[in-house]
C-alpha cells in the first residue's frame, strides 16, 4: 500500500493469521482479523474498511460472538457516517 | 441508614448471599440481586446498616421476621430469612417479576376499576395479616408488586416485616424523624404525633393508596414540615371532586379511610375488601403492566415541554391538541372559549378529551366532565357539572343565596352539596317546575343581555338563567374552570344551553369543549346551527377529528403494545383495517393480543393470521349504526361489502347490476351513507367507485350477510371477473379474484391462483405480493389435501425468507414440519427436504432434522442432549451400571467415602482368599480414590505397600502399581518422579511376553500408557500425551466402558491441545455416548465443559448454547463445587461473547467464589482470568489487571499455559502503552512452548 507507517505489514500480517485461523476453522477469529483489518485499513481506504468491517461483524454475530459483534457494527456506523460525510 | 461503600458489588454474606447488583435504596436500607449459593437461586437481600438503636432493632426485625414467616397468604411477599453479616442486618426475600404500583402510577391514574381491584387484594393481604397480629405501617406504592398470572392481575404486598425501622426512626426525634424516613407522605395521622399504631393505620395507608390510584397523586404533597402538618390537620380534597366518573360509595370509603381519628375509620380490613370488590375489575391491568409508562404520559405546563409530551396517548393529532392547548390559555384570562369537537364514530375524540384532562390536572385547572344523553334530557348534563361544581367550589353557593331553592328544585342532587342549607331559608318559585313540565313555550334567548331582563321570563328561560348563574358562580372569583359535554349530538337542546352559556358569560375563564358525532347529523340539528352559528366567532373554534395518517400507525401501534418494534406492514395492515381510525385500531389489536394471534417473536410484533380479528364491542358498536339506516340502504351496502372484497371498494355500475331499484335511488341511497361516513366517493377511470371507511366496517356489514347468499354474491362476482380478467395482467382484478375464490368457498382454484402467484412473486422478487395471499388461503386451507398445504407453507417460508423475515419463514417451517407428520407422501419428503434447506440456512438445525423426518438420535441436535439429560437425572447411581464394580460405580458418581469402603471390602475378602493379583488391583483402586480425594500420600502409602507385597515375586499387577503412582505423582505435580514411576514399570512390562495377549497385561500396560498420557498432558506435550492415549484405548478396547470413556476424554484434551479441534471433538462425542449410557454424569459434565471450549475456539458460539445449558442442568443435580466452578466459568465466558456482560459478571463471580471454597485451584484460575477479562470488558483495567495477574500466577504454578496466556493477554490489553510488549513477549513465548494454534492466534 505504499503507506509510512507500516500499514501494509500490519494488513499482510492479518491476512496470513486470517489465512491461519481459516485453515483450523476457527471462525471467530477469521472475523475478528477481519475487524482488524478494517481498523488498519481505514486512514488508507474507507469504502474497503467499511466492506470488511462489515464483513467481519456479519460473521461475528452470525456465530453468536456478540461482543465483538457490536465493536464491528461501531466501526461499521463510524465509517459510514465519515463515507457519507465525504460524499456530502 | 446503609453506607453502600459498606456493601460492594460481590460480597459475599454469610458465605452463602452473593451480592451481584443493587436494585434499589430506601429509608429501610438497600435491595440487592443476590445469588444463593446454598440453594442456587437469585433472590433479593434487603441490607440495613447503621441504625441508632441497633441491637434493638435487631431483636425487633428477628421478632417480626418470624411473625412474617408463620403467614401464608399468595398476596404476601415471604421472608426466607433474617440474619447479620458483621455490620450489616440482612433480610432475605423472594425476586420478584412484574412492576410497582408506583411504575404503574408515574404517567397519571389508574381506571377506577382497576384501582379497586389493586384496593381489594391489598385490604385481603391486611386483613389476614392483621388476624395473625402483624400489621405494616409503612404501605405505599413502592412496596406493591403487580404481575398477572394466568392472566389475571396478582398484587403482592412487600415489606411486612420491616416496622421496626420505621419504630427507630420515629422514636428519634419526632416529626422529624418521620420525615428522615423519606416519604412522609404515606405516613398515618398518629405516626406523625407519634400515638400508637394498629391495623387501622394500615386501612389510613390503603385510603391513600387508593386515593392516589384514583387522583394521580397522594392527597398532602409538598415540603417535609408542611406535609406533615397537612396530615394532621387539613381536610383532603374528596377524590370525586377531582375525578368526575368516580362512584359515590368508593368517593365515601377512601374519605372513611382517611379520617384523622382512627376510630371513625372502617374497623376491618376484610369490610373494606368486600365493599371494595363492587367495582373492582383488574381485566385492565394486563395492558397497563406491559405499557411502556410513557405512553401514557400527559401534557405539561410549559412551551417546549408541551410539544413534546402533549402527544402522549392522542397520536396523530399534533394540531388539535395545541388548537386545544391555546384555547385552554386564552380561557384562563377570563376569555369564555367554546370548542366543537366533531368527528365520526372512532375516531378519537374521547382520547382527546382524556388529554385535556389530564392537561387541567397538571395545570391545576379543575375539569368538570359530563355526557349527555337521550334518557336525561337537556339538564341532564348539567346537573351533573353543577353538582361537582359546587362540590368542588362550595364558596360559590354563597352568590346563589337567593336562587339555592330553585336550583335546587330543579337540581335535587345539589340538596346534598352545600345549597341545601340556603335552600331551605327559602321557598322555591311554585310556578317554577310546574311551567317546566308543561309545554313551555320556547324562546331563543336574547343575545347581549345580560341578567338585568325586563321582560317576564318564561320558565325554561328562568331555568337556563338559573343555570346561567349558577356556572357564572362557579367561576366568579377568577379561578378557570374547564367542562366538557361528550357525545352531545344524543341531546341537541343540552346543545342550546352551552349557546346561551357562550353569550352570556363571554368575560368568564371557561373552556367549554362539546364532542359530538357529525355523521349523519341531520341540517336542523342544533349542533349544525350552532356550528352555521358561530363558524366565524373568534372564541369559538371548531375542530372535525378526520382518520389519522397511514405514517402515524407505526407510533400508535408502539403505543398500544410497548417499546418493542411491530413487524413492518404490522402498521400498514392496522390502518387499512381500521381506516384511520383510532378507536377501531385499539380495538383491533386488543383483540388479535387477547386471542393471541399479536405475538412477539424475536423482538417483534407478528400477526399470526391474515386478517385481524374484530371484537365484539367493534361489532356491536358498528351494528348499532347500521341499524339508523333504512333497510334499501342496509341491503346496498351488504352487495357492496361483497363486490368490495379484495380491493375494498365497488363501482356503482356493478351494484347496480345486482340491484333492481333505479340507479338514482341507489345513487341517493349511497350519498346518504358517504354523509355519514360510512364510505367516500372517487371517479377512477371514468367509473363512481365507493370505498368504505375501513375494511372493519366492511368485514362487519360483509358477515352480516347469509352465509349461502355470501358464497353466491362471490362466485358470481368470481365467474365475472374470470370473464373480464381473460389471461390479462391486472393485479387488482388479481387480487380482487382470489378473494372472491377464497369467499365463495373455491379453495382448489384459489390455491392454483395463489402457487402461481407465489411463484411470480419469487421471480419477480415482490414477496409482499403473495405472502398475504397464502396466509389467507392457509387460513381456511384444512380441507386441501396434506401435499397441497406443505407446498403452500413452504412457499410462504421462501417469501418469508427473501424479506428476510425470520419469525414468518419460521413459522411456515414449524406448520410445514407439523404438516409432514399427517401423511406418508413420497411428496411430502422431498418437500420437508426442501424446507430442511431453508431452515438450515437459517440455522434451525433441530427444525431441519424434522423437516427431514429425522428423530431426535438421528442428528446432532440439542435434543440430544435434553433426552439424554432427562435420562440421566431418572438414574440411581447404583444400578446404572450393572457390569461394573460396586466400588468403581460409586467412584464413578463421586462417591467417593463409599467406594473406598467397597473397594477395602473386596480387598479384604481378596486377602482372605488369597488371591494376591485382586488384592493388587483393590490396593491401585484405593490409591486413586485417595489420590482423587488429593491424599497424595495415601495414594503413594497404598502403592507402596502393595509393592511390598509383591516382594520379588512375578505378576504383572506390579506394573499397575508403578502405573498409579505414577499418576498420584502427576497429580500432585511430581513430575520428575512419575517420569522415574513410568519407566520402571514399562521396564517390568517388557518382561511379560508381548504375544500371546493376555487381559492382564493389556490390562496395566493400558494403565501405563494412561498415566503416560496424564503426564505428557501436564508437561504441555500434546502429540506424545495423544499417542499415549489412542495405545490406551487399543489395549482397552472391547474392555472398560468407563475407562475408555474416560481415556477419550483425555484424548479429546490432548488434542484440543495439540489445536487438532475437529479430532477432539469426535472423541468428545464418543466419550459423551458412552458416559451419557453409563450414566457417569459428572464426566458427562466435564466433556460438556471441553466441547463447548472447543467449540468456542472454532466459533461455534451460538451452537455451543444448548451443551451449556444441559452442562448446567448436570450441575446442578450434582454437589460437587470443583464442576459447579469449572461449568460456570464456561457459561461466563459464553455469556461474554453474547455480549451479556453483567450476567457474565456474576457468572465468573459464583464460579470464582465456589473454587475457592473448595480449593480448586485450576478452576480458581480460570474464572479469575474470566473476571479479568470481564473487568477490562467493563472498562475497569486495574480491576482487570488484579484479577489476570491473579490467574496468572495461579496458572504458572500449575502449569496451565493455556490460562496463563489468556491472562497474560488480558493483562496486556489493561496495561498502559509501555508494559504491553512485556506481557505480551511473555504471553508470546508461553505459546510457544504449548504449541496450540488457536492460543497462537490469540496472542497474534
Amino acid at each position: 500500500m505504499g503507506s509510512g507507517d507500516g500499514a501494509s505489514d500490519e494488513y499482510v500480517g492479518l491476512e496470513v493469521l486470517s489465512n491461519q485461523a481459516q485453515s483450523l476453522v476457527a471462525q471467530r477469529h477469521v472475523g475478528l482479523c477481519q475487524l482488524a483489518q478494517a481498523v488498519v485499513l481505514t486512514p488508507h481506504d474507507l469504502r474497503g474498511a467499511l466492506d470488511l468491517a462489515k464483513l467481519a461483524e456479519t460473521r461475528l454475530r452470525r456465530l453468536g460472538a456478540m461482543l465483538e459483534a457490536d465493536r464491528a457494527g461501531e466501526l461499521v456506523a463510524e465509517l459510514t457516517i465519515r463515507d457519507r460525510a465525504r460524499t456530502l | 441508614m446503609v453506607h453502600t461503600s459498606l456493601v460492594q458489588d460481590g460480597r459475599i454474606l454469610r458465605e452463602r448471599y452473593v451480592l451481584e447488583r443493587e436494585l434499589g435504596q430506601g429509608g429501610a436500607g438497600v435491595v440487592y440481586h443476590a445469588f444463593d449459593l446454598v440453594d442456587e437461586r437469585e433472590v433479593a437481600i434487603r441490607v440495613i446498616g447503621d441504625h441508632p438503636g441497633r441491637d434493638l432493632l435487631e431483636v425487633g426485625l428477628r421478632y417480626e421476621a418470624k411473625q412474617v414467616r408463620g403467614l401464608e397468604h399468595p398476596g404476601l411477599v415471604p421472608i426466607f430469612e433474617f440474619n447479620r453479616d458483621g455490620d450489616l442486618l440482612f433480610l432475605v426475600m423472594p425476586l420478584l417479576e412484574g412492576r410497582t404500583l408506583r411504575d404503574l402510577l408515574l404517567p397519571g391514574p389508574l381506571p377506577i376499576p382497576l384501582a379497586a381491584e389493586i384496593g381489594r387484594q391489598v385490604a385481603e393481604v391486611l386483613a389476614h395479616a392483621h388476624g395473625e397480629g402483624v400489621i405494616h405501617r409503612d404501605l405505599k406504592p413502592e412496596n406493591l408488586n403487580l404481575s398477572m398470572v394466568d392472566g389475571a392481575l396478582h398484587v403482592r404486598v412487600m415489606d411486612f416485616g420491616l416496622s421496626p425501622i420505621a419504630d427507630v426512626q420515629a422514636a428519634g426525634e419526632g416529626s422529624q424523624a418521620a420525615l428522615s424516613m423519606g416519604t412522609p407522605e404515606y405516613l398515618a395521622p398518629e405516626q406523625v404525633w407519634g400515638g400508637d399504631t394498629d391495623p387501622r393505620t394500615d386501612l389510613y395507608a390503603l385510603g391513600l393508596l387508593l386515593y392516589e390510584c384514583i387522583v394521580g397523586r397522594p392527597p398532602f404533597v409538598g415540603t417535609g414540615q408542611a406535609v406533615l402538618q397537612a396530615i394532621t390537620e387539613a381536610t383532603p380534597v374528596r377524590p370525586a371532586v377531582l375525578r368526575t366518573d368516580l362512584p359515590r360509595a368508593l368517593d365515601l370509603l377512601v374519605v372513611e379511610l382517611l379520617a384523622k381519628d382512627p376510630s371513625r375509620r372502617p374497623g376491618d380490613a376484610g369490610d373494606v375488601a368486600k365493599r371494595l370488590s363492587l367495582y373492582a375489575d383488574g381485566s385492565t391491568a394486563a395492558t397497563l403492566l406491559i405499557e411502556p409508562a410513557r405512553s401514557r404520559g400527559a401534557w405539561t405546563l410549559g412551551g417546549e415541554a408541551d410539544a413534546r409530551t402533549m402527544l402522549g396517548k392522542a397520536i396523530g393529532r399534533d394540531r388539535e391538541l395545541r388548537a386545544l392547548d391555546a384555547r385552554l390559555t386564552t380561557a384562563r384570562s377570563s376569555r369564555l372559549q367554546l370548542v366543537l369537537l366533531s368527528g365520526a364514530i372512532g375516531m378519537g375524540k374521547t382520547t382527546l378529551l382524556d388529554e385535556l384532562v389530564l392537561a387541567c390536572q397538571q395545570r391545576s385547572i379543575e375539569l368538570l366532565r359530563t355526557r349527555a344523553d337521550e334518557d336525561h334530557g337537556r339538564l341532564g348534563p348539567f346537573e351533573e357539572v353543577l353538582t361537582a361544581g359546587m362540590a368542588r367550589r362550595p364558596e360559590a353557593a354563597g352568590d346563589l343565596v337567593e336562587i339555592a331553592a330553585d336550583l335546587v328544585e330543579v337540581f335535587p342532587a345539589l340538596n346534598r352539596e352545600g345549597l341545601g342549607e340556603l335552600a331551605s331559608r327559602r321557598e322555591p318559585d311554585p310556578q317554577l317546575f310546574a311551567g317546566l313540565s308543561a309545554a313551555a313555550p320556547r324562546r331563543r334567548p336574547r343575545r347581549g343581555v345580560r341578567t338585568e331582563v325586563t321582560r317576564e321570563l318564561s320558565p325554561r328561560e328562568r331555568v337556563d338563567m338559573l343555570i346561567v348563574r349558577a356556572v357564572e358562580a362557579l367561576v366568579a372569583d377568577g379561578r378557570p374552570l374547564a367542562l366538557t359535554i361528550d357525545d352531545a349530538h344524543l341531546c341537541g337542546e343540552t346543545v342550546e344551553l352551552v349557546e346561551l352559556l357562550f353569550r352570556r358569560l363571554p368575560h368568564s375563564p371557561l373552556l367549554i369543549v362539546v364532542a359530538y358525532q357529525d355523521d349523519g347529523l341531520p341540517p336542523n340539528h342544533a349542533l349544525r346551527r350552532l356550528e352555521r352559528c358561530l363558524r366565524a366567532h373568534p372564541r369559538c373554534l371548531r375542530q372535525r377529528l378526520g382518520p389519522i395518517a397511514p405514517e402515524r400507525y407505526d407510533r400508535l401501534l408502539a403505543q398500544f403494545l410497548g417499546s418493542e418494534q411491530p413487524e413492518l406492514d404490522l402498521a400498514e395492515s392496522l390502518h387499512h383495517q381500521s381506516g384511520g381510525r383510532p378507536l377501531f385500531a385499539r380495538e383491533l389489536v386488543r383483540a388479535a393480543l387477547e386471542s393471541g394471534l399479536l405475538i412477539r417473536r424475536e423482538g417483534s410484533w407478528y400477526l399470526d393470521a391474515a386478517l385481524w380479528p374484530v371484537p365484539r364491542s367493534l361489532r356491536v358498536q358498528l351494528a348499532g349504526t347500521l341499524n339508523e339506516l333504512e333497510d334499501g340502504l342496509v341491503t346496498a351496502l351488504r352487495t357492496g361489502s361483497v363486490l368490495a372484497v379484495g380491493s375494498g371498494g365497488f363501482e356503482l355500475g356493478h351494484l347496480a347490476e345486482l340491484h333492481t331499484r333505479p340507479r338514482n335511488l341507489l345513487v341517493r341511497q349511497l350519498e346518504h351513507a358517504v354523509n355519514r361516513g360510512m364510505l367516500t366517493e372517487h371517479r377512477e377511470g371514468g367509473a363512481v367507485v365507493y370505498r368504505f371507511s375501513s375494511e372493519v366496517l366492511r368485514r362487519v356489514i360483509h358477515d352480516d350477510i347469509h352465509e349461502a347468499a355470501r358464497r353466491k354474491l362471490h362466485r358470481f362476482c368470481a365467474a365475472r371477473l374470470r370473464k373480464i380478467i381473460r389471461g390479462e395482467e391486472d393485479v387488482a382484478r388479481d387480487d380482487a379474484l382470489f378473494a372472491h375464490l377464497l369467499e365463495a368457498g373455491e379453495l382448489a382454484d384459489a390455491r392454483t391462483w395463489a402457487v402461481a402467484l407465489a411463484q411470480r412473486a419469487a421471480a419477480e422478487h415482490r414477496p409482499l405480493r403473495a405472502l398475504s395471499k397464502l396466509s389467507a388461503l392457509l387460513e381456511v386451507a384444512d380441507s386441501l389435501p396434506a401435499v397441497e398445504r406443505a407446498e403452500l407453507y413452504l412457499a410462504s417460508a421462501e417469501l418469508e425468507l427473501m424479506r428476510k423475515e425470520h419469525g414468518g419463514a419460521l413459522s411456515a417451517l414449524q406448520r410445514l414440519a407439523a404438516t409432514l407428520d399427517e401423511s406418508d407422501d413420497s411428496r411430502l419428503e422431498q418437500l420437508g427436504t426442501r424446507g430442511a434447506g431453508l431452515a438450515r440456512t437459517m440455522g434451525k438445525r433441530q427444525l431441519a432434522d424434522r423437516l427431514l423426518g429425522l428423530r431426535p438420535q438421528d442428528g446432532h441436535s440439542a435434543e440430544l442432549e435434553l433426552a439424554a439429560k432427562v435420562e440421566l437425572a431418572a438414574l440411581r447411581p447404583v444400578s446404572s451400571a450393572r457390569s461394573m464394580s460396586v466400588g468403581d460405580n460409586h467412584f464413578m458418581h463421586g462417591e467417593l467415602s463409599r467406594a473406598r469402603e467397597a473397594y477395602e471390602n473386596a480387598r479384604r475378602r481378596a486377602k482372605s482368599e488369597r488371591d494376591l493379583d485382586e488384592e493388587l488391583r483393590q490396593l491401585c483402586n484405593l490409591s486413586r480414590v485417595a489420590s482423587k480425594l488429593g491424599h497424595y500420600e495415601s495414594a503413594l502409602n497404598y502403592c507402596r505397600e502393595g509393592l511390598e507385597l509383591v516382594g520379588s515375586r512375578r505378576t504383572v499387577e506390579r506394573v499397575g502399581l508403578w502405573a498409579q503412582a505414577a499418576e498420584t505423582h502427576c497429580a500432585a505435580g511430581f513430575l520428575d518422579r512419575a517420569w522415574g514411576e513410568l519407566q520402571a514399570g514399562g521396564a517390568d512390562l517388557e518382561t511379560y511376553p508381548r504375544e500371546p495377549r493376555t487381559p492382564e497385561r493389556d490390562a496395566v500396560a493400558a494403565a501405563l500408557e494412561r498415566s503416560a498420557g496424564a503426564l505428557f498432558l501436564a508437561r504441555g506435550e500434546a502429540e506424545a500425551a495423544i499417542e499415549a492415549y489412542e495405545r490406551c484405548l487399543a489395549l482397552n478396547a472391547g474392555q472398560q466402558r468407563w475407562t475408555a470413556s474416560s481415556v477419550r476424554l483425555h484424548l479429546a484434551q490432548a488434542r484440543a491441545l495439540a489445536g487438532d479441534a475437529s479430532g477432539a471433538l469426535r472423541s468428545l462425542e464418543r466419550a459423551a455416548k458412552d458416559k451419557g449410557a453409563m450414566g457417569d454424569r459428572r464426566g458427562l459434565a466435564r466433556t460438556y465443559c471441553l466441547r463447548v471450549r472447543i467449540m468456542r475456539d472454532l466459533g461455534m458460539i451460538e451452537d455451543a448454547s444448548d451443551i451449556l445449558d444441559a452442562a448446567r442442568d448436570l450441575v446442578k443435580v450434582l454437589d460437587e463445587p470443583r464442576l459447579f466452578a469449572l461449568v460456570h466459568v464456561e457459561y461466563g465466558r459464553h455469556l461474554l461473547l453474547g455480549a451479556r456482560v453483567p450476567e457474565a459478571g456474576g457468572a465468573a463471580r459464583r464460579a470464582r467464589d465456589m473454587a475457592s471454597r473448595a480449593g480448586a485451584q485450576a478452576e480458581l484460575a480460570r474464572a479469575e482470568e474470566l473476571l479479568g477479562l470481564v473487568a477490562l470488558t467493563e472498562g475497569r483495567p486495574e480491576d482487570a489487571r488484579r484479577h489476570a495477574g491473579e490467574a496468572v500466577t495461579i496458572a504458572d504454578k500449575l502449569g496451565m499455559r493455556e490460562v496463563s496466556i489468556g491472562g497474560l493477554l488480558v493483562m496486556a490489553e489493561a496495561s498502559p502503552a509501555g508494559g504491553r510488549p512485556e506481557l505480551l513477549a511473555r504471553a508470546r513465548s508461553e505459546s510457544e512452548v504449548l504449541g496450540n494454534p488457536f492460543r497462537e492466534l490469540d496472542v497474534a
